[in-house]
């Protein structure tokens, strides 16, 4: 008898794919939600406000334009937005500015490259602090109203010698783009106000006869202290506003600029903010010569006559 | 014989004097450290300092080829007289008329001031002014008596 003997193949194990396979279907819809998140993620990023939502937010901007407008001034309104200056944010608009200069964002140092500055004692220390540059300050004690309208040699020019204040302007400045006034705490006690506002409007004519193209601004007089050493029954802080206000109806009728410059000076009872008194109540120390140059640079005209006043 | 080396003797003694006296002439002084010893002995309001440039503008017909070194600080507020000037001059021969640009210019605030701050007629009243040698100096300040004395000692 034929002994079979069966051997017993022992083929090997077929190798299982599916811990593969579930591993790399795990790494699959892994990649995908995190690509699904990434993709949300970024659209929702970047998303922006729908048309009807960022019309209704311009609408908005443009009501509360309208609920400002510039004192005196026809406000024409042509883009409100928003500007981001260090830690300060602000909403500017452009208005038209007739008389009174709003605030508007801190121009440039060269804007007053063609201005020349026309004052007293007041704007001495602008000049001798070096806030401006020498060449741009024409400013000398005991000077008022009567000695520019006469042609009086008031003025120190800057070979020494004396001269009148159109020569003097001229000798700086050629052909002065914009004319800076700060006259009148001189004239104020000797004068009535209205004599006085009398006379500034002349000076303005001469000016602007001299000088048609140059952008004028009629400064306010700067406050005094309540216990200034100059006041006396014709010298009051009441009178002091009160010509502050003839001027202001002045530059309207003359069409030129009025720079409230008194409000960057003046403390919460309308007197001169005591820090900036150089000791006699109503001349200032560098810091208030600084605080008015701060002003003027952030109240300016553009050459079309418009500024990008600040809403506030 | 004795008259004449007497008369020699005399001469010489002139000459020596002479020479020593041209030696405290050129006595070179550090105008800084005379400014600094002025402001720290009398009181000043908030001052400011004049450019050899602006001089002019001040009265002092002087250009930077004038001057070898100065000091020149006023009140910048408007209304006070306070003011002191230093001046080393290249030229030593325009002291004089330095001198006089000074009193020009003490004589010109003076007539403001009399009107408009009576108060500070006596700072100009008792100004010091005067030159050594190549240097010319002006003060009115709050104690022109110590400022007399700085200047004095200085030069």
């Amino acid at each position: 008898m034929k002994r079979t003997v069966q051997r017993r193949v022992v083929r090997p194990k077929r190798p299982s794919y599916v811990p593969f396979l579930t591993l790399l279907a795990s790494i699959l819809v892994l990649i995908g939600v995190l690509t699904v998140s990434f993709l949300f993620f970024l659209f929702s990023d970047l998303s922006r406000p729908s048309v009807d939502r960022f019309s209704l937010e311009v609408d908005s901007i443009f009501q509360k334009v309208k609920e400002f407008p510039a004192v005196g001034d026809t406000a024409a309104v042509a883009v409100a937005f928003s500007q981001t200056s260090g830690q300060e944010q602000y909403e500017t608009e452009k208005v038209k500015v007739d008389t009174l200069v709003p605030k508007s964002p801190a121009a440039s140092d060269s804007y007053f490259d063609d201005a020349i500055f026309i004052g007293d004692s007041i704007s001495v220390g602008l000049r001798v602090y070096g806030v401006l540059p020498t060449q741009n300050v024409l400013a000398e004690q005991n000077v008022n109203i009567l000695n520019l309208i006469n042609g009086d040699a008031v003025y120190t020019t800057t070979d020494g010698q004396k001269s009148a204040v159109l020569p003097a302007i001229d000798q700086r400045i050629k052909n002065p783009g914009k004319i800076y006034i700060l006259i009148g705490a001189n004239g104020i006690p000797g004068l009535s106000n209205e004599a006085h506002i009398k006379y500034y409007a002349q000076f303005i004519d001469q000016l602007q006869e001299k000088y048609p193209d140059a952008m004028i601004y009629a400064e306010s007089v700067t406050p005094i202290t309540a216990d200034s050493k100059y006041i006396r029954d014709s010298f009051t802080t009441e009178k002091i506003n009160d010509f502050n206000d003839k001027l202001y109806q002045m530059a309207q009728e003359k069409g030129i600029y009025y720079l409230n410059v008194q409000e960057v000076l003046m403390d919460d009872t309308g007197h001169l903010i005591s820090d900036y008194d150089a000791g006699d109540g109503m001349h200032l120390k560098s810091n208030g010569h600084k605080a008015m140059y701060e002003y003027y640079l952030t109240h300016t005209v553009d050459a079309d006559g418009y500024a990008n006043k600040i809403v506030e | 014989m004795k008259k004449v080396l007497a008369g020699m003797m005399c001469l010489v003694l002139l000459f020596v004097s002479a020479a020593c006296s041209s030696n405290e002439e050129v006595k070179d002084v550090n105008l800084t450290e005379v400014m600094d010893e002025i402001r720290g002995a009398i009181e000043f309001p908030e001052m400011a300092e004049v450019k050899v440039s602006d001089l002019a503008m001040y009265g002092y017909d002087l250009t930077a080829d004038d001057i070898a070194e100065m000091q020149f600080i006023l009140a910048g507020s408007g209304f006070t007289a306070d003011e002191v000037v230093l001046i080393k001059l290249n030229d030593e021969s325009k002291a004089e008329s330095v001198v006089e640009m000074a009193k020009t210019r003490r004589d010109g605030i003076a007539e403001t001031a009399q009107n408009y701050t009576p108060d500070e007629m006596d700072k100009l009243d008792t100004a010091v002014i005067g030159s050594k040698g190549p240097y010319v100096y002006y003060a009115a300040t709050n104690d022109n008596t110590k400022a007399k004395e700085i200047l004095e000692n200085a030069f």
